[in-house]
């Protein structure tokens, strides 16, 4: 499975997944100085291809698409949604063919859908290092870049840590966790009042691997941020490492206090929406953006709590999720270099923002998130993270099987039916021999 | 003895030519000597023969050279020789994904000969709703696979009908993450299997019922035997053409099932549920190993030709054996 | 005949008959009892509890499907590639296994079990090679490339259904043409192929039933495309709509509902050409 497939579908429906809209950034560009510089009106036609949206909202880009061709209305806008599970392969191919969109939504990193270093290497991605705009670009957008040369415009800013229900917490009589043995103990309070602490979909790699991401913020990553570097450079493998040995057993500590939902191997994400929608879950592991829509559907109030483990509290993970690519073979460069023009300023900013529930980049920064976000309890860390430049979703650099394994290594750690060693092991097997 | 599955049959398992009936009034000895432009041209098989090779016979080929490679799809191949078959003999999921492809072949054959003979027995000619009931059970065979699954994948959820059922019975405590369980997850794939395709069973087991004259059973009820007796030494002799029929269909059917697997399960968890067609499609276009993915492709097919060769062998040894 | 009395034990079987029947209708039940479930928490209640209001509505959100593969465009796409499949496996299947069977000899035994073989070989092996190929043609996403896929992969099986009923039709017919000065041509079509209407029935609903309801090969093929057939458009919504069963179930439905149709229309032909082997 792709790694954040789950995360795009985005719902409208009274009961959403935990996987809506995404978070956007702002850049705080001034008004695109590309229009200004235009002698003579552009007019023609551009390709975007994005991740398709289900239900009525439209995808991110195809609501910018909308606003850019309000402002210009002689630039058409071709939309091409492509579903999530098929998104790689179709871009990709296409794009290997010499065809291809003009613009693609694309990824921080290697390993994702459309990942932009990945793509830039195999030089299907252009390098936009001289665009008018990169100034504003935030610096842990790092994904984008490979060396000197940026492979995309980074749009939204994900926050990965534990949604919880305050009126749950408040009824168990306990505080947001943030070291193991308050967590445990947080799990028994919710079992004797009748309740579970943590929802997982057990059949869901993407989520067992959020679990173990949260646990590995912790356990290894809010000491040595750069462990995937020392990784890269096989200084350090997944079996040996004392901190990835910590996490993993860190969650096999979970399992047997009880802390996940009866039936959890095999729940899928209707499980996490129903237990946490019912009042009987306390909190779910997840990226945060559907906590509005949650909200509004189930009429509860959330918040968030950030990375508990053996280490100690390790604060959040995040990473510029989605960002937009330019395709190097394009036909109509002054065009699409429009839109991304547009993209980066302040209005199309706004657009992303106003579709997507999410903060900027700055205000994270700058400690001012909107309450309606339920960022409130991981602000501080938000911010703290967001300043040193420690923040990150290590997946998107890592290749999609080693993910993978880490996934549905940890659905094999709930059933008994594998070890701990047996899937650190099986995460530096798939990390060097899958040559993508 | 009849003739074993008469080659007249669209799905006769037997691969020979046998001479049509010589009902005709012409000769055909005498005519098939005649050369010249009016035979009809070999030429005519030539788009069908060769859309069939291109994309069937050859590309197995080349798939078959694949699997003694390391390639990511794109770009050049490497030679590997042997290397994927021992990295296959060595992962414990590939083998539990071969061991599991054989149980659920297995076990699919037998309970789906075994409950749609039942039922095409049950449904004897005296009962009034048997044209209806025969319909229920085998309109299931036209549905998508993929499609009814997910019908499947909500009643074997935790909170689904089936653990409700179970807990208006009183038998909580063998309520279970079906979907979810190391044991489960591959039989509920049988149950999904058996749901969907017992009716063509049955309904091929009622057509081989049909053509046993009840002559033969009225007799041996005279004669005193029981009904027991009866369905041993003659009914089920008679039922042989259907029942190697039947064989082959189940067999070849279930050792390749994939769609199921992919809306119950997705393989899991942790590869319990995973088979040979499942691990391939996962290996190939979800990993990008494409030699690794054709090496268990290799072995899937393999093992599929063992299976229906031995079943093909069987059938045509029968019909040479009541030829004599 | 004294067999076919009706007695006490006769409609105690048919009974137990009707009760299993009932037992595999319930699938059934359920579909279209979640897919009018209203949204919220009502779909998480009583499965066989009937909804408090029916939500017709739930069928026209799945028929809208996503931004891209809606229901309608999988129709379409699947209706396209099964019917001009279904047409070119009819003609080219039906040539070649008269050739097959009316030249006869060596060569012909030897196409036949090559044709044989085709039935049985799984599809995975091949796909491999044939991905990388067709991509390299340009022929990923598109109808012809489907339709090509499908012509070839179905050839055995209908050269094996064609050639079967063949063997056992006279040559009279062909014979009295044949004196009578046609060209081969003409008397494959004008007088062999109506001949061939029964086996021709069996291909077209066979094949037809086969390709419509793939799911692997189109999910590789026309993937993500805007050609994708209903299965892939359905495990596409599902994948989307993770939590909405009653959605979810609609779409089922409506993807179902024709082959219903199909099915009660046309059974007696489905049996009659899965079970023509049986004979006595």
């Amino acid at each position: 499975m792709p790694i954040t497939n789950w995360v795009r579908p985005r719902r409208t429906l009274a009961i959403a997944a935990l996987a809506s809209a995404s978070l956007s950034v702002s850049l705080a560009a001034t008004d695109a100085n590309a229009s200004a510089k235009k002698s003579k009106p552009l007019s023609g036609t551009i390709t975007v291809a994005d991740l398709s949206s289900s239900g009525n909202n439209l995808s991110p880009l195809a609501a910018e698409a909308k606003a850019f061709m309000k402002k210009y209305p002689k630039i058409h806008v071709k939309m091409e949604e492509i579903p999530d599970a098929n998104y790689n392969a179709v871009v990709k191919t296409a794009l290997q063919g010499g065809g291809g969109p003009d613009l693609y939504r694309s990824s921080a990193g290697t390993g994702d859908n459309a990942a932009a270093q990945a793509f830039g290497r195999a030089g299907l991605a252009a390098n936009l290092a001289s665009e008018p705009w990169v100034s504003k670009i935030p610096p842990n957008a790092a994904g984008y870049y490979v060396g000197k040369k940026l492979y995309g415009l980074p749009m939204d800013f994900t926050t990965y840590a534990y949604i919880y229900n305050v009126a749950d917490l408040q009824k168990w009589g306990v505080k947001p966790p943030t070291t193991l043995s308050q967590a445990l103990a947080y799990c028994a309070a919710a079992k004797s009042h009748g309740g579970v602490g943590f929802a997982i979909a057990g059949a869901v790699p993407a989520n067992t691997g959020v679990y173990a991401m949260l646990l590995a913020q912790s356990d290894v990553y809010a000491k040595q941020p750069t462990w995937d570097s020392l990784r890269a450079h096989g200084k350090v493998r997944f079996a040996t490492s004392k901190g990835w040995n910590q996490a993993l057993n860190d969650f096999l500590k979970m399992n047997s206090a009880g802390c996940f939902e009866p039936g959890a191997s095999g729940a899928g994400f209707d499980q996490l929406t129903m237990l946490l929608g019912s009042q009987q879950a306390g909190a779910v592991g997840s990226p945060t953006f559907s906590i509005p829509t949650i909200e509004s559907a189930a009429h509860l109030t959330l918040n968030t709590f950030g990375a508990f483990g053996s280490g100690g509290y390790g604060g959040v993970l995040g990473n510029f999720g989605n960002g937009v690519s330019l395709n190097p073979h394009t036909k109509h460069p002054m065009l699409a270099q429009a839109f991304l023009g547009f993209l980066a300023a302040s209005e199309g900013q706004h657009v992303f923002a106003v579709s997507d529930d999410a903060p900027s980049f700055n205000q994270i920064k700058g400690g001012a998130i909107p309450s309606g976000l339920g960022l409130s309890g991981v602000a501080k860390s938000l911010k703290t993270q967001a300043l040193a430049g420690t923040i990150s979703w290590p997946p998107a650099s890592w290749n999609q099987a080693t993910y993978a394994a880490l996934g549905q290594g940890v659905t094999g750690l709930m059933t008994g039916q594998t070890t701990v060693s047996a899937v650190l092991k099986s995460m530096d097997q798939a990390w060097t021999n899958n040559g993508e | 003895m009849p003739a074993l599955l008469d080659s007249a049959s669209p799905v006769s398992a037997s691969g020979e030519g046998t001479r049509p009936p010589s009902g005709g009034r012409v000769p055909r000895l005498g005519l098939r000597r005649t050369q010249g432009p009016r035979r009809v041209p070999w030429l005519w098989i030539v788009p069908g023969l060769l859309v069939a090779v291109a994309i069937q016979f050859y590309p197995v080929i080349s798939g078959s050279y694949y699997a003694f490679t390391r390639w990511s799809g794109v770009g050049p191949s490497h030679w590997v020789g042997l290397h994927n078959f021992s990295l296959i003999f060595s992962d414990p999921q590939a083998l539990g994904s071969l061991e599991h492809t054989i149980e659920l072949g297995f076990a699919f054959v037998v309970i789906a000969n075994v409950l749609g003979l039942a039922l095409a027995v049950g449904l004897g000619r005296a009962l009034k709703t048997r044209n209806f009931i025969r319909a229920l059970f085998f309109a299931p065979v036209v549905l998508t696979p993929l499609a009814t699954s997910y019908i499947w994948a909500y009643i074997f959820q935790y909170t689904g009908p089936l653990n409700g059922f179970l807990s208006a019975l009183g038998l909580q405590s063998v309520e279970q993450a079906w979907l979810g369980s190391p044991t489960w997850a591959l039989w509920t794939i049988l149950v999904v299997l058996v749901w969907q395709n017992t009716g063509l069973s049955m309904v091929i087991y009622l057509a081989g019922l049909q053509a046993i004259p009840a002559e033969l059973d009225e007799a041996a009820a005279v004669d005193g035997a029981s009904s027991w007796y009866r369905f041993r030494r003659v009914t089920l002799p008679m039922l042989l053409p259907a029942i190697l029929i039947n064989l082959t269909l189940t067999m070849v059917y279930a050792l390749r099932v994939f769609d199921q697997i992919l809306a119950l399960t997705n393989g899991g968890p942790f590869g319990a549920s995973d088979t040979l067609a499942t691990e391939v499609w996962k290996q190939t276009f979800v990993n990008n190993n494409y030699g690794y993915g054709a090496a268990l492709a290799l072995l899937l097919t393999v093992l599929v030709l063992i299976i229906a060769g031995a079943q093909f062998g069987f059938v045509a040894w029968f019909n040479r054996r009541s030829a004599r | 005949m004294s067999h076919f009395r009706y007695t006490p034990r006769t409609f105690l079987r048919e009974c137990s008959m009707v009760l299993i029947g009932l037992i595999w209708l319930i699938p059934f039940f359920l579909l279209i009892n979640i897919s009018l479930k209203p949204g919220g928490f009502e779909v998480y209640g009583s499965p066989f509890q009937l909804p408090s209001k029916p939500a017709f509505g739930n069928y026209s959100t799945a028929w809208q499907g996503s931004a891209v593969g809606s229901l309608g465009h999988g129709f379409v796409s699947s209706a396209i590639i099964t019917f001009i499949s279904v047409f070119f496996l009819i003609v080219i299947g039906s040539l070649t296994a008269y050739t097959i069977i009316r030249r006869g000899g060596r060569g012909s035994r030897i196409l036949i079990v090559l044709f044989t073989f085709g039935l049985v070989l799984p599809v995975q092996l091949g796909t491999i090679p044939l991905y990388a190929e067709m991509h390299e043609l340009g022929l990923i996403g598109t109808y012809s490339g489907m339709i090509l896929l499908y012509v070839g992969l179905l050839m055995p099986v209908t050269v094996f259904l064609y050639a079967g009923f063949l063997r056992s039709l006279p040559p009279d017919y062909e014979e009295a043409a044949r004196v009578d000065g046609a060209s081969p041509l003409r008397i494959f079509f004008r007088v062999v192929f109506p001949l061939l209407r029964p086996a021709t029935g069996t291909v077209a609903i066979l094949c037809g039933l086969i390709i419509w309801n793939d799911f692997f090969t189109p999910l590789i093929f026309l993937g993500g495309s805007s050609h994708a057939t209903l299965p892939v458009v359905i495990y596409g919504l599902v994948a989307g709509l993770g939590t909405e069963w009653n959605i979810i179930f609609a779409a089922v439905a409506i993807s179902i509902a024709p082959l219903i149709i199909f099915f009660i229309f046309a059974q007696r032909q489905l049996i009659r050409g899965y079970t023509g082997g049986i004979k006595a």
